[in-house]
């Protein structure tokens, strides 16, 4: 079994050079958003061999040890930084469904996709809006000072700016309804949002060493964006160029998750100054379709089909991962891995194998 | 501009308000809740179809004039079935066991409305009985299976195999949708309609229909 990794040598400035475009990569390097924790704890145990301490809050010692395992995690698999996340809370309406797919799991927890929690003027004022005293850079500053040589933090606080008003402050359809009946309360809400958002990662910047902002916020489904142009550039993609900003003034890069067909922003995710586009479906928008497009102005990350990588037999996701890196890494700029993130109904052998596939890929 | 222009024009707007005003003064007036309704409401919809499909309008713009809509059905449903008005056809609609996503559901459900069909929503989370009820008791024609999840697409052959089981597979048209579905996962667990949109969704059960 090649993992784990005897040996990794982990290179976080040659990872930010390939980033940048310096440097066609001699090896194929990886890049996540998440890895879902079900599926960490079966690497800690399986592969690893260790004790898994589930996330937690308050048990300073168990958060430490839940770190340990995560960091030891990218390590042994051969990745050049950890991203970490979670560091404010926007309260939320929450709803349980049995659990279909994933072994040790009972239910599964959604969020709202119809009215959120904030519904008029008084419900925005009553709402317990996180503080800025509040964000908590526990984690990160943990996981900055125990990485190991040559790994590298990157940072993802929270949710995006879109994916916290439709989800959980006004719920998508509430949303919807409230841009015709009070445009003005949405704006508000943004504004709000976003100041709070800025505000995570500007503590963030002072307190630890990251060396980037890993920011998800979804815009489009299956054929195409699920907000005008228009609308996502004023109360969106506006935001993402603050924090891209500000990513850039410290040096940072900053790497954007949004998935779905965002053909008609290509261009404007470009403009606000992403380093790094990242989430990349076969059925909305391929990645051997984006490196065609964008390939030569913008640093690609992930790529392999998570239906494909969760459905698929050994044999044709290796043909597949092949055909991604084939496609993807020639002209450098690519960072390899999952196309959304590594969630817990993908079966442990298909995530190594498409690892595998990474590190046996040999230019042709 | 005709009365029924004005309820389009209001429903492409979103402006529920004036759809409900003129809807109510139709009536008044003696206009058919028929023609209320179809010339009126479902032309309307049908634009907001297009219009979307072609790009020119997104979700948000959609569901607010599907407010719209369903404020003036409201208004029309007890004469319409006082009138003795049958729909093109029922449909039920869901998102399947273990998932809880709903606005492609519901997108697909209002396109469908616009096209003139009854349509059931049997909501999220739904199982193979619900829709099995919904043929053999409510009877629907063609039902509709949503997901958004690679876990809970998987349920959708359970639903076919469950038709099958109980003799039905042969009166209903099942059809499938969500992010992850495709035609060859449609065409793989039995389904008899994939469309990558809610608008070709609707405009293929009109197609069978007729």
């Amino acid at each position: 079994m090649v993992y784990p990794l005897k040996n990794p040598k982990p290179d976080i400035n040659y990872f930010l050079d390939v980033v940048h475009g310096k440097i066609e990569p001699d090896r194929v390097l990886l890049g996540e958003l998440k890895v879902d924790d079900e599926l960490l704890e079966v690497i800690c145990k399986e592969v690893l061999h260790r004790e898994w301490f589930p996330r937690q809050k308050k048990d300073l010692i168990k958060r430490a040890q839940y770190w340990d395992n995560v960091i030891e995690v990218y390590y042994r698999l051969g990745y050049d930084f950890v991203r970490v996340g979670r560091a404010i809370t926007f309260p939320t309406k929450e709803f349980i469904t049995q659990e279909l797919a994933v072994a040790g799991m009972t239910q599964r927890k959604w969020v709202t996709e119809g009215d959120g929690v904030v519904t008029d003027k008084e419900s925005f004022e009553s709402y317990a809006w996180p503080k800025v005293e509040e964000i908590d850079t526990w984690d990160f500053r943990y996981v900055d000072e125990h990485l190991p040589e040559g790994m590298g933090l990157v940072i993802g606080p929270a949710k995006g700016i879109l994916e916290v008003v439709t989800e959980i402050i006004l719920g998508f359809t509430g949303m919807s309804y409230m841009l015709y009946d009070d445009p003005d309360l949405v704006e508000e809400v943004f504004i709000k949002t976003g100041d709070l958002l800025y505000a995570v990662y500007e503590k963030a910047v002072k307190e630890t060493n990251c060396v980037g902002f890993f920011q998800g916020d979804d815009m489009g489904y299956k054929t195409g964006l699920m907000f005008s142009k228009k609308f996502l550039k004023k109360y969106v993609l506006s935001w993402h160029k603050r924090l891209a900003d500000l990513a850039h003034e410290n040096g940072l890069i900053y790497i954007m998750h949004s998935c779905g067909n965002l053909r008609k922003i290509g261009d404007e995710i470009l403009e606000l100054g992403a380093d790094v586009k990242h989430s990349f479906e076969d059925s909305a928008w391929s990645v051997f379709d984006y490196k065609l497009e964008y390939g030569e102005k913008i640093t690609l990350m992930g790529g392999v089909d998570v239906d494909k990588l969760a459905r698929y037999e050994e044999k044709a996701l290796k043909e597949y991962c092949n055909k991604v890196l084939d496609a993807c890494m020639p002209g450098g700029r690519y960072i390899y891995g999952s196309g959304n993130s590594v969630t817990n109904y993908v079966p442990l052998k298909n995530y190594l194998t498409m690892l595998e596939v990474g590190l046996n890929w040999k230019r042709k | 501009m005709t009365l029924l222009e004005q309820i389009s024009e209001a429903l492409v707007d979103g402006n529920m308000k004036k759809v409900i005003l003129l809807v109510e003064q139709g009536l008044e007036e003696g206009v058919s809740a028929l023609d209320l309704l179809n010339n009126g409401l479902i032309l309307g919809m049908d634009e907001i179809g297009k219009l979307w499909n072609e790009g020119e309008i997104f979700i948000p713009e959609v569901l607010v004039s599907a407010r719209a809509m369903n404020a003036g059905s409201k208004i029309l449903e007890k004469v319409l079935v006082s009138d003795g008005f049958e729909p093109i056809s029922k449909v039920a609609i869901g998102t399947v066991k273990g998932d809880l996503h709903d606005i492609g559901k519901n997108l697909v459900g209002m396109m469908l409305k616009g096209k003139g069909f009854d349509v059931i929503d049997l909501g999220v989370d739904v199982k193979a009985d619900q829709y099995i009820d919904a043929v053999k008791n409510q009877g629907a024609e063609y039902i509709v299976c949503s997901s958004l999840l690679t876990t809970t697409m998987m349920y959708m052959k359970d639903i076919v195999k469950e038709f099958e089981s109980q003799g039905l597979r042969n009166d209903v048209v099942i059809a499938c949708g969500g992010a992850p579905v495709t035609q060859e996962f449609a065409t793989e667990v039995g389904a008899d309609v994939y469309t990558d949109d809610a608008v070709t969704l609707a405009q293929t059960f009109l197609q069978m229909s007729q």
